[in-house]
């Protein structure tokens, strides 16, 4: 009888793991059909609904601050990331999360800091050179911008975001035929682009 | 028939936006449909509670940019970038032009400022312009009394202006000006500079100087009738010499600040004149005032009205000047500019102490017209008119000018 008093509670609190687990799954699934119907609204409330009870658990507040990002709600977005940065402090995903709002807020030192903090992680990581380079084309800083874009390129030469921002950072420091080479390369990566078609047409002007 | 649909809505008003993610999704169709107008009408019929989203006020804003509605939207982007804290690179661009097409030049520049290096290159804004506009004007004036020696005016004017950064804006005009008045032969030349100092959103700073320097020749011709004639024939004892030269230099110092709340503005001034002549006498003036201008709304924004008042103060005479203006904007092409100015003084300023009425006679009424046509967004040309209505108490007349004034200004 003594047994079956130490067991029970073991079965009770797996059962109510188990439970909790089912309705984070639950959660989770029902938020990616919404996300994929562009409802990131939708998608976001109803994780909000229990994360309540998931406050420390790491993948909700990384789901939340992608999907608050996406709907727009940047200030919002920063705390759910921020909050999943406390909680893996070394995660990638976690800080170029958060870099995301950042940049929609313009908070570009705070972009160069958490880049940083990223390189700090993993050393000559593509995506925190191509942050370093685009907060610092934002800061007007186009020598630094350079620096870390061509970082960048020498490991994504066909990237379509580098090769636009490393053609900008060029022709604001009046290197025109390397910028136009840029843009021509990016063409080339997605011919239909609106952004490559403004960027050509405003170096030919 | 839109507006039943939208009445309709609103009659379900409770029920239909009991959830915001509804209105969310009506503005959205809006929006999709290019239905400015219905997204303007519903956002006026809604609480302002509702609108909470960052879509859904950034679809009113470009439902009014797109409807030519440019000071709505400009407010509209500057409260969301206020209460979001976002400064996209779109929000910018639609707020540049949204200033710029509500006449608000500067404050669109303060904007241009956080633009990155490729809106600037698709804006095609500059941070320093050396040269941003000339211009040049000439005209005359017709005088109706030549019998009394009162002869026409001519008037020539060049000007530039400069643009030193975002904030700062100078003007230079250079004048010359010359008339026979009845034994007066006088040249005039001025120079006129302002600042057009942008303190804060909405909040200009425009310092002035106007010099203005008159060489007189003094003759006995054709003071016969008057010497018969003058109210105060004591004033006549002394034999005037022929051809007696003498100049005289007028310096003025004219400060004002500018404020502008969407479509109202004010703008407060205070003007120091000073006169000297190389025969010694010396005279001051004070002229302090202040001047509005409104925007109708009811007239998609196409009519400006103005008032001013002036004060001015001397040793001689303490008077009170005022005009009325008004603005009508004839499409996107011309325009007509009207004034009414009511003096009964001379020796006064008027637009930032750009001009300096220091005629010998008193101005009693001007009524001014101008039409202005762009022959290209760069490059406009303008013609006025003016009636004066003036009088010279030295000789008890009464007379009037007819003024044409042309001009043209290139921007740069």
């Amino acid at each position: 009888m003594k047994r079956l008093l130490i067991i029970l509670p073991f079965f009770l609190i797996i059962g109510i793991t188990n439970a909790q687990d089912q309705k984070l799954l639950s959660a989770f699934t029902d938020s990616y059909a919404f996300e994929t119907n562009l409802e990131y609204d939708k998608a976001a409330t109803l994780l909000e609904k229990v994360y309540l009870n998931y406050v420390s658990n790491y993948e909700i507040n990384y789901r939340l601050g992608w999907l608050r990002y996406s709907a727009g709600d940047f200030k919002e977005s920063e705390n759910y990331y921020k909050k999943a940065m406390e909680l893996k402090p070394l995660s990638l995903e976690a800080i170029y999360g958060l870099i995301l709002p950042t940049i929609g807020q313009q908070k570009y030192n705070s972009v160069i800091r958490l880049s940083e903090k990223a390189l700090s992680i993993s050393p000559n990581d593509s995506r925190a050179e191509y942050f370093l380079g685009l907060a610092y084309y934002y800061k007007k800083d186009y020598v630094k911008s350079e620096k870390f874009l061509e970082k960048a390129i020498n490991k994504y030469p066909f990237d379509l975001d580098i090769n636009l921002m490393l053609g900008w950072t060029k022709f604001a420091l009046g290197k025109k035929n390397e910028a136009k080479s840029l843009f021509l390369t990016a063409q080339r990566n997605s011919p239909y682009n609106v952004r490559v078609k403004n960027a050509l047409n405003l170096i030919n002007k | 028939m839109k507006k039943i649909i939208y009445i309709l809505l609103f009659g379900l008003g409770p029920l239909l936006f009991a959830q915001e993610r509804n209105l969310d999704e009506i503005t959205k169709d809006l929006y999709l449909t290019g239905d400015w107008q219905g997204l303007i009408y519903l956002s006026s019929k809604i609480n302002n509670d509702h609108f909470t989203t960052y879509e859904i006020e950034y679809r009113l804003a470009v439902a009014y940019y797109n409807s030519g509605n440019y000071f709505d939207s400009a407010q509209q982007f500057e409260h969301i970038i206020n209460t979001y804290h976002i400064k996209g690179d779109v929000l910018l661009e639609y707020l540049y032009y949204a200033y710029l097409f509500s006449g608000r030049q500067q404050d669109a520049l303060l904007v241009a400022r956080d633009f990155p290096f490729h809106q600037e290159v698709k804006t095609g804004v500059k941070k320093v312009k050396f040269i941003d506009f000339i211009s040049a004007e000439g005209g005359i004036k017709l005088s109706d009394n030549k019998q009394n020696g009162i002869e026409n005016l001519t008037y020539l004017n060049a000007g530039f202006g400069q643009q030193l950064g975002y904030r700062l804006k100078l003007q230079h005009a250079f004048t010359h000006l010359s008339q026979q008045y009845i034994n007066l032969k006088y040249q005039q030349n001025e120079y006129y500079g302002n600042i057009h100092f942008q303190m804060g959103k909405g909040l200009t700073l425009i310092p002035s100087y106007h010099y203005v320097s008159i060489k007189k020749d003094e003759f006995q011709e054709n003071t016969t009738y008057f010497n018969n004639n003058r109210m105060n024939p004591a004033e006549n004892e002394e034999p005037v010499n022929n051809n007696d030269q003498y100049n005289t230099k007028t310096n003025i110092f004219h400060i004002a600040v500018k404020k502008q709340w969407n479509r109202f503005s004010i703008s407060p001034s205070f003007v120091y004149i000073f006169t000297q002549s190389d025969q010694n006498n010396a005279y001051s003036k004070l002229q302090y005032g202040v001047h509005t201008g409104l925007t109708i709304k009811p007239t998609r924004d196409r009519l400006w009205l103005g008032a001013g008042i002036d004060f001015l103060n001397s040793d001689y005479e303490n008077k009170m000047i005022w005009n009325i203006k008004a603005y009508y904007s004839l499409g996107t092409k011309a325009y007509i500019y009207l004034r009414y100015l009511s003096a009964g003084t001379s020796d006064f300023t008027l637009e930032d102490a750009m001009y300096y009425y220091n005629a010998v006679s008193t101005m009693s009424n001007n009524i001014s017209t101008t039409i202005g046509f762009y022959f290209t967004p760069k490059m406009s040309w303008y013609v006025n008119y003016q009636y004066e209505i003036n009088a010279d108490y030295d000789y008890d007349l009464d007379f009037s000018y007819n003024t044409i004034i042309t001009g043209i200004k290139i921007d740069l």
